[in-house]
């Protein structure tokens, strides 16, 4: 067995300095050394303690003819594989690796880098796929939508009357017209801006995540604007009343509108929270939700309040109803329940 | 029983009721039409639909013609209720240890409402489970 491999650990009192940065340069070519090509095979190592040796292989035979005639003989021994690997302890076959792939691109890596990058781009992808599509600017967006439509229609209608409202023309038909002269009157030009401007802002929806847009009727964008509009301020024009103004979509008037609730939206960021759920019809709205209660279920207990949901919500906070007490909701005609089963907080 | 709620022949039609609702709780009613059980259940669920059509909607499933969800659900009552917001499963502490259903008949339309309607506010607010105002754990031992 070969013993000039085997590595001693014994101290060497006389090991100078350069020797010390010598090993660590060697432990970073080893490093380097595990990103080579085949650096996901099994770092094998070379340790000739786990090596078979030749002796331990049973029933070899020598070699006897090479040929016999046209037929080659294989001997029947180990002698060839030994050449290009070798067997370990446990009896596995394992090819040595002389010839590594070698790939001179793989060569001028600086790992040090590729490891500082690898961090910087991963933070990066991370920070990618975390960040929603970009917020759109829903209530101008819903603004100008409305101003193109029709009470009544809903966006697909809209497109279907501004666009496909005009029959199509077969490509005879259309050379004849050339030929006369006929242009396309004004408002066809005019609706086939609309029918762009609509398709656009729809769009704009879709890929912000909201599939529904087409089937938005008028009056379910009018109200949602006005849904946003509301907790900001009381603002007098929710919507463009005035059809032939809202129509003129290059209408100084209009554009001011647009601009001002631009401008709203910025200062107002509360608004997009509300805007993720779409706005449902709430059973009741939850400011009108009052609770009245009685500290026992007995018919003749004294009832107080009404209370509004956050000021029960407070109460149970502050630990007022240590036992519960009954409570119900005012005019819904429900039963006495006791408080400790009912979250407040889901009414405020 | 009431042929004015609206019955799911097959298991898709039932995936698309639960997935296409947007803003309301989907309430459907497993069983059977003929039970003694589901008939007092419908009663009430016909009786409650148009109070509670703002937030909820009800459809009635028959667990023979439709067996695709009875082993999921573990439908094995006579009247099974459950809840579903937006394709989730809404979940109620009733008091009964069971938390996935109610399966039993309720007589009670407001009491049912109430119910409804705290699962309505619950999922709203992204809860998973939500706390029926009573509770039913006296009333109904198993």
């Amino acid at each position: 067995m070969s013993k000039q491999k085997q590595v001693s650990f014994q101290k060497n009192p006389n090991e100078t300095e350069s020797q010390i940065i010598g090993d660590s340069k060697a432990l970073a070519d080893d490093i380097i050394k595990k990103h080579t090509l085949d650096s996901d095979e099994e770092d094998v190592q070379d340790n000739q303690d786990d090596r078979m040796e030749d002796d331990d292989i049973e029933g070899q035979e020598d070699d006897t003819i090479a040929f016999d005639g046209s037929t080659t003989i294989t001997p029947f021994n180990m002698r060839e594989e030994m050449e290009t690997g070798h067997f370990d302890k446990t009896g596995t076959y394992i090819f040595d690796k002389e010839t590594e792939i070698k790939d001179s691109w793989m060569d001028d890596i600086d790992w040090v880098k590729v490891k500082q990058n690898a961090k910087a781009v991963k933070e990066k992808e991370l920070e990618s796929s975390d960040s929603e599509p970009e917020e759109v600017d829903e209530l101008s967006l819903w603004k100008e939508m409305v101003s193109l439509m029709l009470p009544g229609e809903t966006v697909a209608k809209s497109l279907r009357r501004l666009g496909g409202g005009n029959k199509k023309l077969s490509s005879a038909q259309r050379l004849k017209a050339k030929k006369l002269g006929i242009k396309p009157t004004e408002e066809e030009i005019k609706n086939k801006e609309f029918f762009q401007t609509l398709t656009s802002l729809a769009d704009k929806f879709i890929q912000s995540g909201y599939m529904e847009i087409y089937d938005d009727t008028y009056e379910k964008i009018a109200y949602k604007i006005q849904e946003k509009e509301q907790p900001i301020k009381k603002v007098p024009e929710k919507l463009p009343e005035n059809e032939e103004d809202a129509l003129d979509m290059f209408g100084d008037e209009f554009d001011e509108k647009v601009a001002k609730s631009e401008s709203k939206n910025n200062d107002e960021p509360v608004l997009k929270k509300r805007k993720v759920e779409p706005v449902a019809t709430a059973p009741s709205s939850t400011d009108d939700i009052q609770w009245e209660y009685k500290q026992t279920d007995e018919e003749s207990a004294e009832i107080c309040g009404p209370f509004t949901s956050s000021q029960m919500q407070q109460f149970v906070d502050d630990n007022k109803f240590p036992g519960g007490v009954y409570v119900r909701k005012v005019g819904a005609g429900s039963d006495f329940y006791s408080s400790k089963r009912i979250d407040f907080e889901l009414y405020t | 029983m009431s042929y004015l709620l609206q019955h799911l022949h097959n298991g898709w039609q039932v995936d698309q009721a639960i997935l296409s609702e947007e803003d309301r709780v989907v309430i459907i009613r497993f069983g059977h039409d003929w039970d003694p059980t589901c008939m007092v259940m419908d009663e009430t669920l016909y009786k409650c639909a148009e109070k509670m059509k703002n937030f909820a909607v009800v459809y009635l499933v028959d667990i023979t013609e439709v067996p695709d969800f009875n082993k999921m659900y573990e439908l094995y009552d006579p009247c099974t209720c459950m809840f579903f917001y937006r394709n989730k499963h809404i979940m109620i502490d009733l008091g009964t240890g069971n938390n996935n259903k109610i399966n039993w008949a309720m007589e009670d339309v407001q009491e049912y409402i109430d119910i409804v309607e705290t699962v309505y506010r619950g999922a709203r607010k992204g809860r998973g489970l939500v706390v029926s105002p009573k509770d039913y754990s006296t009333k109904y031992r198993y």
